[in-house]
C-alpha cells in the first residue's frame, strides 16, 4: 500500500507539471473556490434583488401622481378663484364700492378689460371686440363648404357675365343695383352678392389669422408664450437638422471605409486605415463638439446621430457573431478586422490599436452602453417635442380667452347703455335680472357677458394656467426621465459584470472533477506496469 | 496517502500560487466595485433631491389648497347669504345656515389632512454598498496564509475524494 501511494504521488506530480499547471496557470484553468462562489452569487443576488430599475421606476410614479395631485390643486384653486369673481359680480354687497367700480356692470368691464390688456399688452388700445366675435363659429361652419361655395361663385359669375353683366369686380366692391339691364340680370346679380357674402365668411379664417397675428407679436402674455413656442420649435429644427447632417456625414464616411475594405478584406491595409482614421475623426469631432452625452441642446440631434451610427455598427457585429461564417450571408462578418473597426468606432480602442480587437462579450456591453445613451438623448429629445405641444396648447388656450373676452366685452358695451336709468342700475347682477324695469335685450346682453367672462376663465384661462404648471412639471421631468435611462443602462451594464464575476465563481475545476482524474491515470499507470 | 497529499500540496503550492481563483478576479473587482460605489453614491444624491423636489411641490399644493379652501369658504359664505336673503319664512333662514355651521363643525371633528402623503421613494442603496465592499474585498485578493489555506483544504478534499473512489473500487472488484 506505501509503494502504491508513492507512485501515486510520483505519477501526480508528473502529471502535474506537464499536464496540469500549465493549463491552470495559461489557459484560464482555475481550481474552484467554494469561498469566492459564496461572494460572488451572494454579490449578483444582492444586486438583482435590489432592483433599482424597479425602484427608479416607483419614484418615477409616485412624482407623476405628485404632478397630477398638483395640476388638481391647480384646477380646484383656479375654479375657486373663478367662482369667487363671478360671485362678486351678482353679489350686490356691499353697495359702498369705490375700487373695483361700483355697479355690477363696470366691475365686468373692468374685469374683462383688465384679462384682455394682460393678454395682448401694447396692442390693447387697438383691440376692437367686434372683429374677434364668433370667427371659430363661422370657420367651422364654412370650412366643410368652402370649396362648394367657391365652385358655386365661379358658376354664377360665368351666367352673370354671360347675361352682359359688367359690374362685377370683387366680392368687395360688388354691389347690387338698380343699373342691371334686366331684371334677371338683377337676380342674377343678386345670387352672385349672396355667394360673395358666403365667401367673405371665408376671409375670417385669413382676418382671424391676421387678429392673432398681431397680439402674438405684441407684448402681452400671448405674445410671451408665443416667443417660447418660437424658440422651442426653432430648437427642434436645429436638432432634426444636424441629426440628419451628422447621419449623412457618418454613412458617407462609411461608405468610404465598405469600399476599401472590398479592395481587400483581410487586412488593415493603408486606404482601410486611412478611411477608420477619417470616421474615428468625424467620431471623435461630434463627440467632444456635443459633450458626448448632448448636453447642450443644440446638439442632441447630432448626439443622437451619432450613438445610433455606433448602435448600429455594434448590432451587425454582434449579430454576425452568431451567424455561420459560411453561406453566402451579406452582414458584415465578426472577424478580427471588422471588430476592430467597430472597436474604434465605439472608442473602445484607438486607430492604432487594431492589432487587439475587442471581444464580442466587450461590445455586447458597450452596445449596452450606447443604448442607455441614445435613451437619454431621446428623453431630452421627448422633453422638447413635449414643451413644444405644451405652449402651442397654451397660447390655443389663451387666445380662445381672448376670444370669449371679446365676446363679454362686447355684451358688456352693448348692455351698458341701457344699465343707467333710476329704475335699471344694478349694484349686483343678482339685481338685474329678475328687475322687470331692466330690458329683455339688456339683460340677454348682461347675461351673455356674465357667461363668455366666466367661460373665458374656466375654459380658456384656467387651461394656460395648467399649461405653466405642465411646462415647470416638464423641466423636472426630463431630468427624471434621464436619470432613469441612465439608471437602466448602469444596471445593465453592471448586471452584466457581476454575472461574469459570479460565473467565475461559479467555475473552476471542482476537487471531485481531479481526484476521478488522478485516480483514472494512476490505474491506468499501475496496469499498464510502469514499475 | 500522507505522502500523496503532501506532493499535491507542494507541487500546487508551486505551480498554481499566483493562479487562484480570487486573485484573478481581483482587478475586475476592483472595477466593478468602484462602479457600484459611485452608482451608489449618485443614487442617494439623487434620492436626497427628488425627496427635495417633492416636498417643495407638497408644501405648494398644501399652500394653494389652503388658499383655495379660504376662497371657497367665502363662496360658500356668500351662497349662504342669498339664500337667507331671499328666504321665504324662518325655516329657509335657518336650513342654510344650520348647515354651513354643520359643515363647519364636521371640519373641526374630522380635520382635512393638510398634508399630502409622503410619495419619496427609498432606494435600496445598503445593498448596492454591500455589493460595492464584497468587490472591494475581492479586489484585495487573498493574503498568502488564506491561499495556503485554500490549497491545503483542497488537496485535503481531492485526497479524500480519491480515497473514496479506491474505496469503491476495492469494493466492486472481485
Amino acid at each position: 500500500m506505501k509503494n502504491f501511494d508513492w507512485r501515486i504521488g510520483h505519477v501526480i506530480a508528473v502529471f502535474s507539471v506537464v499536464v496540469i499547471m500549465p493549463l491552470l496557470s495559461s489557459c484560464g484553468v482555475y481550481l474552484h473556490d467554494d469561498n469566492l462562489q459564496k461572494h460572488t452569487d451572494s454579490s449578483l443576488n444582492t444586486y438583482k434583488n435590489a432592483d433599482i430599475v424597479a425602484t427608479m421606476k416607483s419614484a418615477l410614479d409616485a412624482q407623476k401622481q405628485l404632478d397630477k395631485t398638483e395640476l388638481q390643486s391647480i384646477l380646484e384653486k383656479e375654479t375657486a378663484d373663478r367662482e369667487r369673481a363671478i360671485k362678486d359680480l351678482i353679489s350686490t354687497y356691499p353697495e359702498t364700492r369705490t375700487e373695483p367700480p361700483k355697479r355690477a356692470i363696470d366691475r365686468l368691464i373692468y374685469r374683462v378689460d383688465g384679462r384682455i390688456k394682460q393678454l395682448v399688452g401694447n396692442t390693447f388700445d387697438t383691440f376692437h371686440p367686434k372683429d374677434w366675435l364668433n370667427n371659430h363659429e363661422k370657420i367651422f361652419d364654412i370650412s366643410s363648404t368652402t370649396d362648394a361655395l367657391q365652385r358655386e361663385m365661379d358658376r354664377l359669375l360665368i351666367d352673370y357675365r354671360a347675361d352682359g353683366g359688367k359690374n362685377f369686380r370683387s366680392c368687395e366692391s360688388f354691389q347690387v343695383t338698380d343699373n342691371e339691364s334686366t331684371d334677371e340680370l338683377k337676380n342674377k346679380a343678386q345670387s352672385l352678392k349672396d355667394k360673395c357674402d358666403g365667401l367673405e365668411l371665408n376671409s375670417s379664417v385669413t382676418k382671424l389669422q391676421k387678429l392673432k397675428d398681431i397680439v402674438i407679436n405684441a407684448n402681452g402674455e400671448i405674445a410671451n408664450v408665443n416667443k417660447q413656442l418660437a424658440e422651442v420649435e426653432k430648437k427642434i429644427k436645429v436638432q432634426n437638422k444636424s441629426k440628419s447632417d451628422t447621419d449623412k456625414t457618418l454613412n458617407d464616411l462609411k461608405k468610404v471605409l465598405e469600399a476599401a475594405k472590398t479592395k481587400d478584406p483581410n487586412s488593415i491595409n493603408t486606404e482601410v486605415n486611412a478611411a477608420i482614421k477619417n470616421l474615428d475623426s468625424a467620431i471623435k469631432n461630434i463627440d467632444e463638439a456635443t459633450g458626448f452625452v448632448g448636453t447642450k441642446d443644440s446638439s442632441l440631434g447630432a448626439t443622437l446621430a451619432a450613438i445610433q451610427f455606433k448602435k448600429t455598427s455594434l448590432r451587425d457585429i454582434i449579430a454576425a457573431s452568431s451567424l455561420p461564417t459560411t453561406g453566402g450571408t451579406t452582414v458584415t462578418p465578426a472577424t478580427d478586422i471588422n471588430r476592430a473597426i467597430v472597436g474604434v468606432i465605439v472608442g473602445l480602442i484607438e486607430v492604432s490599436n487594431t492589432s487587439n480587437p475587442p471581444s464580442i462579450p466587450e461590445l455586447s456591453v458597450s452596445l449596452a452602453f450606447q443604448d442607455g445613451l441614445e435613451k437619454q438623448v431621446q428623453a431630452m429629445l421627448d422633453a422638447l417635442d413635449e414643451k413644444r405641444r405644451i405652449l402651442q396648447d397654451q397660447q390655443d388656450s389663451l387666445l380662445h380667452e381672448l376670444e370669449l373676452l371679446a365676446v363679454a366685452s362686447d355684451a358688456s358695451q352693448a348692455a351698458i347703455s341701457n344699465l343707467k336709468s333710476v329704475s335699471c342700475n344694478p349694484i349686483g347682477f343678482a339685481d338685474l335680472f329678475p328687475n322687470a324695469n331692466c330690458s329683455s335685450a339688456t339683460r340677454m346682453a348682461a347675461a351673455r357677458a356674465l357667461s363668455s367672462y366666466n367661460l373665458s376663465w374656466a375654459s380658456g384661462r384656467t387651461a394656460a394656467r395648467l399649461d405653466d404648471y405642465k411646462i415647470t412639471q416638464q423641466i423636472i421631468w426630463q431630468k427624471l426621465r434621464v436619470a432613469q435611462e441612465t439608471a437602466v443602462a448602469r444596471t445593465n451594464i453592471q448586471t452584466i459584470a457581476l454575472n461574469e464575476v459570479a460565473a467565475f465563481g461559479q467555475g473552476g475545476i471542482k476537487p471531485e472533477t481531479i481526484a476521478a482524474f488522478l485516480q483514472a491515470i494512476g490505474v491506468a499507470v499501475i496496469a499498464g506496469g510502469v514499475y | 496517502m500522507k505522502r500523496f497529499l503532501h506532493y499535491f500540496i507542494i507541487i500546487t503550492l508551486v505551480f498554481i500560487f499566483p493562479g487562484c481563483a480570487a486573485d484573478r478576479i481581483s482587478s475586475s473587482a476592483k472595477t466593478i466595485g468602484n462602479d457600484v460605489a459611485t452608482y451608489q453614491a449618485s443614487l442617494s444624491l439623487f434620492q436626497d433631491e427628488l425627496k427635495r423636489i417633492q416636498d417643495d411641490e407638497n408644501a405648494r399644493i398644501v399652500g394653494r389648497n389652503s388658499r383655495r379652501d379660504i376662497v371657497a369658504d367665502v363662496n360658500g359664505s356668500m351662497q349662504v347669504e342669498w339664500m337667507i336673503s331671499n328666504a321665504k319664512n324662518a325655516t329657509d333662514i335657518f336650513s342654510p345656515l344650520q348647515n354651513q355651521g354643520q359643515d363647519e363643525v364636521s371640519r373641526l371633528l374630522a380635520p382635512v389632512a393638510s398634508v399630502i402623503p409622503s410619495t419619496s421613494i427609498t432606494f435600496p442603496i445598503d445593498k448596492l454598498g454591500s455589493v460595492a465592499k464584497t468587490m472591494d474585498n475581492l479586489s484585495k485578493g487573498q493574503s498568502n496564509q488564506a491561499n495556503m489555506e485554500f490549497l491545503v483544504n483542497y488537496g485535503i478534499i481531492v485526497n479524500k475524494q480519491i480515497k473514496a473512489l479506491e474505496d469503491q473500487a476495492k469494493k466492486n472488484s472481485p
